[in-house]
């Protein structure tokens, strides 16, 4: 009896220690849970009871680290306003001054001189001027910088650039070994990015928080869970409305969405911030609101050029004519993108529109003349995380078994599709392409030359002579004009000779709570220092 | 005894190189190069000279039993490396991603502890009737049911139509209250069983005929006499399913959005991030070890039959 | 109590029966193509034309989970039956010779149970990329081990009864003894093992699926098809609903039958009786 009590006393206190252990372990997260009171001007500012506090910390979220830090060529990214470029854009993708206030290009177009703004400090108190410049064009001469964003490489904002001087302490000047007349464009937003000298080192690699010139200053940033933003009073132009912003990854859409619904963020920013089917459903309730405007995405199929049947042009055209682009876009992303046969992106000022053709008997000719009475099984590529893409590539597969295409759909991550497309063992694959600036050379450079770094890593086999004439008689071209023709006709090859197949134009989609305003989407991002709190 | 626990560390021996080997062939055995992998990601393109160069930083121009032991050797000293995608050490994000895992864990093992002692006593006491059947029956649902379907419908009753809970997403304790019980579902049913079985044989001995007989209350009889003498298995049961329950929590933590250890390992597939893999592996598999240690201690200490046929063996 | 293991057994012989009969008849009972698409009918309730509904892009539910259960029951067996051979064949040899070849498989065998087997089998199949073959290498490598402990067991149980020593000294060799006398009285551990065991399977199947591990599109798969839903399920709950109760019925139907089998063959087997 004596040893059975004795037992039983041992095992209660087993249970009574799992029982506490499970408690404590469940309780014990609620200090690390990121309470906003936790935040300084919280504690400041505790009348926030009353009205609105025009000073209460906005949270916001996104699906990647929008600061991915250090190791990332440009720290973070433009939407965060940290950094400012020497040129940005407008609505229309036109360039427009930022920290380079004015411009000049020489008559023959080798060379251009930049004003720089005066009065511009940076983050860390030091001033904006032409050495701080030639410091960032050192730093982006060192070596290709990989980012989340778009690659650092200054061959792909300055093609041609044969040196780089400062000519006094506000202006500095470029010069080209060939015309440059579109170099504006060339370095719109990610093209042009400055940041103090004192933030890098001798590598050219951030030595900590990156300083820049923007309406916001990061404080903190926490990888995977939260970037914080404050109001940098000292900014040069029209000061941020909100005072402090945070930012939070949250990589799950769901969870973004659901987030988003209980008013634990108040809006959701930065690509794939809400899939459109979720948008529609919180559109129709109350206290949000749904902001979209054109986006620089573009989403097409690329097919392995390389090989049988996609290297003969009429297969590529026989899957265009084949896909039935309105009802990708009305049913499966409920209206929010516009179908497109060009690879270019609408959203350039060089985009010309191209009827989206669509025919299945034309394209079940073209097929049979390649394929003749057999069918082909091709491979074909998507990505495994985003539910929408799935039905859209079984709906793809469903046409293309007419036209005598079987496809084996394989979901992938991002990474392991690019790696089969570079070694040309894969048929179709599900890509996108963002516009890193508004010269759509770059694009076509990447797609079309023979020796484009996409067309290669997309084993699109893509060769026309043509093409190779036009962008060089393009990049000789002093006259816009002249430019603009050669831009023109390269569409125009493209959506006959398909490099890739396109399938629509992106639209930017963000979702917030009507309690702020401001929150409305742009061509990249939203315009953060607009955002504040509705009274 | 002593002999006996050292038989049993011994016998660990094998199986902790069994897992070190198992983690280490997952990323030996990867397709595509592992330097050319680590320098591809974010869409960037590496030259033939720089792949050259990380695979001599990564030392995999050695052969793969020198691999393995350098490998063995870093992570004894609590280095598993660098993960290709974030590029930050394997041993600090796991660090920083295991206590939402354990916290889940213990949330959902607390839950099957009480709910399954409870189902099982009360099926155990109502033998024949009614109430035992419907917790016989429900164990049977429970023990049926996919995780991840049960995750969807609780979402969708709880969350999404009563709202009282939250979706998902890592926060407060309410964040935990669905995965918690998703997770302990199987194991919640197994151990009612189990309780179930033991009690009834717990009751069919003579001292508890005794007792009835001398008039004490059945439930007073199964609370004080028959559970004691049958939770010991069920602890035992209970504190092997822990191991199941790592592994369960991958689909939960993914239904969910919970940052945890399983999400980690998802994330690590899906960007072929080997490093990150074998790590979660590595670290899983100890935690499993010294679980069914633990508990083979804990039942050692509780169950005197055991003790004795540790000293026979 | 002879009566309620009847009935257990007939609901567990009827909800099989009609999973597995619904799967197989497929093609002559759903009433329209599971894969192709009809945009014109997408994410409709249930009606007279679609009694379960369809999906997100138009294709009939019923059709599709009439087929969705196929490729996982499939896989499911054949992971269940190779890892039954293969745990069968190593514990049968070591319980049978004993000696340092017992000792070697036992640890060996050692080694995979103490492995965590839902992280690896999870591992394994990431690392391996989806796909039936590597599916199944997943399920059998992560689950032999079990088969062979209680095979093992049970085989040094038989081979010390004084029958089996009488048959050896009026010289039966070791295969006819094995194959004669030991196999038939592994049966029914083997049997009720292997039912829950294919159940465990089935789960693990439908989880890898749901992961995008496992079985892929075209076919249609159950797991898949809740997976798939996770957009539109709040607005559409018949998504998930229906391919979920299929998944259930199956398992339920498979752990009744474990749970009859092991109460007719009266297998006293801690293992057989924890899963």
């Amino acid at each position: 009896m004596r040893a059975s009590s004795k037992k039983r006393r041992i095992l209660a206190l087993v249970l009574a220690l799992v029982l506490a252990l499970a408690a404590t372990a469940c309780g014990g997260q609620q200090p690390s849970d990121p309470a906003p009171e936790q935040t300084p001007e919280n504690q400041t500012a505790p009348e926030q009871t009353s009205a609105v506090d025009p000073d209460a910390e906005i949270v916001l979220a996104g699906y990647r680290n929008l600061a991915p830090g250090e190791k990332d060529g440009y720290y973070c990214s433009k939407i965060l306003y940290v950094w400012e470029p020497l040129i940005t854009q407008d609505d229309t993708a036109a360039p427009q001054p930022c920290l380079a206030e004015s411009w000049e290009m020489s008559e023959d177009g080798t060379q251009w001189t930049f004003a720089l703004r005066q009065g511009v400090k940076f983050h860390d108190g030091t001033d904006f001027n032409a050495d701080a410049v030639i410091a960032n064009f050192d730093r982006m001469g060192m070596e290709v910088k990989s980012s989340s964003f778009y690659p650092l490489d200054i061959n792909t904002h300055y093609p041609n650039l044969e040196k780089y001087e400062k000519l006094d302490d506000y202006t500095i000047q470029l010069t080209f070994s060939q015309p440059a007349p579109t170099q504006l464009y060339n370095m719109v937003n990610f093209g042009s990015a400055i940041y103090s000298p004192g933030c890098f080192d001798e590598n050219g690699d951030f030595n900590g928080i990156c300083a820049g010139t923007g309406p916001f200053r990061i404080t903190e940033n926490v990888l995977d869970e939260y970037v914080l933003l404050e109001r940098f009073d000292d900014y040069w132009g029209e000061p941020a409305k909100a005072k402090t912003i945070r930012v939070k990854v949250i990589p799950d859409e769901e969870t973004r969405f659901a987030a988003l619904k209980s008013g634990e963020i108040l809006g959701v920013i930065d690509l794939r911030a809400i899939p459109a089917a979720l948008a529609v459903e919180l559109e129709g309730s109350d206290g949000f609101a749904v902001t979209t405007t054109k986006s620089t995405m573009i989403y097409f199929l690329t097919l392995n050029g390389t090989e049988f049947p996609f290297n003969d042009v009429r297969m590529r055209q026989a899957v265009s004519l084949a896909l039935q682009r309105k009802v990708i876009t009305d049913s499966l992303y409920y209206g929010f993108g516009t179908p497109t046969t060009n690879i270019l992106n609408y959203s350039t000022p060089f985009y010309k529109e191209f009827p989206v053709e669509e025919d299945l008997a034309k394209a079940k000719e073209l097929a049979q003349e390649v394929l003749g009475d057999e069918r082909v099984t091709v491979t074909y590529l998507y990505q495994g995380d985003a539910a929408a893409q799935k039905a859209e590539s079984e709906l793809i597969a469903s046409w293309l078994g007419e036209i005598g295409i079987d496809c084996d759909l394989q979901p992938m991550e991002y990474a392991n599709m690019k790696e089969l497309m570079k070694a040309a063992d894969y048929g179709i694959s599900r890509m996108q392409q963002g516009l890193s600036n508004s010269e759509p050379a770059t694009i076509f450079r990447r797609f079309m030359l023979t020796d484009g770094d996409q067309n290669q890593n997309y084993s699109l086999g893509y060769q026309s002579d043509e093409v190779d004439a036009l962008m060089e008689q393009a990049a000789a071209a002093l006259d816009m004009d002249e430019r603009t023709a050669c831009y023109d006709r390269i569409q125009e090859i493209s959506t006959q000779e398909f490099p890739v197949i396109p399938l629509y134009n992106d639209q930017t989609l963000m979702a917030y709570s009507t309690k702020l305003t401001g929150y409305e989407a742009k061509l990249y991002g939203i315009e953060l220092p607009l955002v504040g709190w509705a009274q | 005894m002593g002999r006996y626990l050292l038989q049993k560390l011994l016998s660990l021996v094998p199986v902790l190189l069994g897992i070190s080997l198992a983690a280490f062939v997952l990323g030996a055995v990867s397709l595509g190069n592992p330097a050319e992998l680590a320098l591809s990601q974010g869409g960037y393109t590496p030259t033939r000279e720089q792949v050259a160069a990380m695979e001599r930083q990564l030392g995999l121009d050695a052969s793969y039993p020198v691999q393995y032991l350098r490998w063995v050797g870093r992570a004894l000293r609590g280095d598993l490396g660098e993960s290709y995608s974030s590029r930050r050490p394997v041993a600090q994000e796991l660090g920083r991603r295991l206590p939402v895992t354990l916290k889940l864990a213990a949330g959902a093992m607390a839950l099957a502890c009480g709910g399954g002692l409870l189902l099982g006593c009360l099926s155990a006491l109502f033998r024949g009737r009614w109430p035992d059947h419907l917790i016989r029956a429900v164990v049977n649902v429970q023990l049926s049911v996919p995780g991840f379907w049960l995750a969807l419908l609780l979402i969708l009753l709880f969350a999404e139509t009563l709202q009282w809970l939250p979706t998902s997403g890592n926060g407060g304790m309410r964040h935990m209250i669905l995965p918690a019980v998703v997770l302990s579902t199987a194991s919640m049913a197994t151990a009612a069983r189990l309780t179930r079985s033991a009690l009834l044989a717990e009751l069919g001995k003579q001292y508890c005929t005794a007792a009835a007989a001398r008039g004490i209350r059945r439930w007073r009889l199964v609370v004080r006499n028959a559970l004691p003498n049958a939770a010991a298995p069920v602890l035992a049961l209970l504190g092997n399913s822990l191991g199941g329950m790592l592994g369960g929590s991958v689909i939960v933590e993914s239904v969910f959005a919970l940052p945890g250890i399983g999400s980690y390992a998802l994330e690590a597939i899906g960007n072929r991030d080997y490093p990150a893999l074998q790590g979660y592996v590595l670290l899983t598999g100890v935690t499993y070890v010294g679980i069914t240690v633990l508990v083979d201690l804990a039942s050692l200490l509780l169950d005197p039959k055991v003790r004795l046929e540790g000293r026979r063996l | 109590m002879k009566g309620r293991y009847s009935l257990q057994l007939v609901l567990a012989l009827v909800l099989l029966g009609t999973v597995l009969l619904c799967s197989v008849f497929a093609p002559l009972l759903a009433p329209y193509d599971p894969i192709t698409p009809d945009m014109t009918v997408c994410l409709q309730g249930p009606s007279a034309a679609h009694w379960l509904g369809t999906d997100a892009l138009g294709r009939d539910m019923l059709s599709r989970a009439l087929y969705g259960g196929r490729g996982c029951i499939l896989v499911a067996l054949a992971a269940t039956v190779l890892s039954m051979a293969f745990g069968m064949l190593v514990g049968v040899l070591g319980g049978w010779f004993g000696g340092w070849a017992d000792w070697v498989l036992t640890v060996f065998a050692n080694i995979f149970q103490g492995l965590p087997g839902t992280c690896l089998m999870i591992a394994i199949a990431g690392v391996l990329g989806p796909g039936v073959p590597n599916l199944v290498f997943a399920l059998v490598l992560t689950s032999w081990a079990g088969f062979s402990r209680v095979v093992r067991t049970e085989t040094l149980r038989i081979r010390e009864q004084s029958y089996i020593e009488g048959l050896r000294v009026l010289g039966a060799g070791p295969v006819r003894l094995l194959v004669c006398h030991v196999l038939p009285n592994l049966l029914p551990n083997v049997v009720v093992l292997f039912t829950t065991r294919v159940g465990r399977c089935v789960l693990s199947v439908a989880s890898l699926s749901f992961l995008g591990l496992g079985l892929r599109p075209p076919a249609p798969d159950w797991s898949v098809m809740i997976n798939d839903a996770r957009l539109n399920y709040r607005s559409a709950p018949h998504l998930i609903l229906v391919p979920g109760m299929c998944i259930l019925l199956l398992l339920l139907g498979i752990n009744l039958l474990g749970d009859a089998l092991r109460d007719r063959l009266d297998v006293r087997n801690q293992e057989a009786k924890e899963l």
